[in-house]
């Protein structure tokens, strides 16, 4: 249930407005959004993520953050851009493992063809300090796709779930 | 459950807000950020005037399809859940101070925005106050009507203090 497990997780990022360019002014047409393309990419992402996450890869976490990613996690002060969580990966590290983890996305909704929000719910297995548990939450997340063409964690939010008990 | 109502506001979320743009694409439309803003901003005076009137109406500041998931209940998703959730903490305690204190604000287009921010809320708990204090995310959505709307928010409280 620690906070810190959840940021884990969580994964998620941006913001909401920090992915969105704001459109001030007058646009060209925006290109039609390929929802199919945008969905699979949030599941790689998330695929890459898990798989990270459960390795313990600080790099590759922090690979999928974006620079200038937000979280806020229960229990954990805001995370701003990628230098703070890859410090915040190294720390939850040190102390502990992630041994599974699993998304159940709610609702998923393409923006664009870069940007996409999600929210769903997630359980992590965590061992810390030789003390195994499972947390339960929900998240909310947007993820964008930069200029280099990988899709990043722009924000999340997310916080364990007081209302499903642990077993 | 008392948490819930507090968090009130929040606002973004992420999704909802959002219309995907599945289809061709039509010219776009200018966005008017300004207007956008003042809509969501009037959004955010309305919704702590009936929050601290205890109205049960507030409902009517969701879209029909609304989702919202606040730590320590259940998600809620449309407004029969969310009249019910919302009956059930306006009538365990009475808010007397309602603040949301937005930090960011993002208008996508002229009918859907979203934004992060902090609130605080005091409450009157069978004689007992309390205070709480947290973070939200919330999707807004602007209806036919004109009038802007919370399709999505998902907050959660950092701290809370009783007063004795």
């Amino acid at each position: 249930m620690s906070a810190r497990r959840l940021y884990s997780l969580l994964a998620l990022a941006a913001v909401i407005g920090a992915c969105a360019k704001k459109a001030e002014e007058t646009a060209a047409a925006p290109p039609a959004v390929d929802s199919a393309a945008v969905r699979a990419a949030i599941a790689d992402a998330w695929q890459r993520w898990i798989a990270a996450d459960t390795a313990g890869n600080v790099a590759a976490l922090a690979a999928m953050w974006g620079d200038s990613a937000r979280a806020d996690i229960r229990g954990m002060p805001p995370i701003m851009g990628r230098a703070a969580a890859q410090a915040a990966f190294q720390t939850m590290f040190k102390d502990g493992k992630v041994n599974a983890e699993s998304v159940t996305p709610d609702m998923t909704i393409p923006i664009s063809n870069d940007l996409v929000y999600q929210n769903g719910n997630y359980t992590e297995t965590v061992t810390t300090k030789g003390k195994t548990a499972t947390d339960y939450g929900r998240y909310a997340l947007a993820l964008h796709k930069d200029t280099d063409g990988q899709w990043r964690w722009a924000y999340v939010m997310a916080f364990a779930d007081s209302t499903v008990p642990k077993k | 459950m008392r948490r819930i109502a507090m968090l009130t506001l929040a606002a973004v979320v992420v999704a909802a807000a959002a219309k995907a743009q599945t289809g061709g694409a039509p010219a776009a439309a200018t966005v008017d950020t300004a207007a956008a803003k003042a809509g969501i901003d009037s959004l955010r005076t309305r919704f702590i005037r009936m929050q601290l009137a205890g109205d049960t109406g507030i409902v009517s500041l969701y879209t029909d399809d609304a989702t919202v998931d606040l730590y320590g209940v259940p998600r809620a998703k449309g407004k029969a859940a969310i009249a019910a959730a919302t009956k059930m903490d306006f009538g365990m305690r009475k808010y007397t101070v309602s603040e949301i204190n937005p930090i960011a604000t993002t208008v996508r287009t002229n009918d859907a925005g979203s934004q992060i921010g902090t609130y605080h809320g005091m409450h009157d708990v069978k004689g007992k106050k309390d205070h709480e204090w947290g973070r939200y995310v919330v999707g807004f959505m602007k209806g036919s009507d004109g009038n802007w709307r919370v399709s999505y928010i998902m907050a959660f409280p950092d701290s809370t203090k009783v007063e004795k």
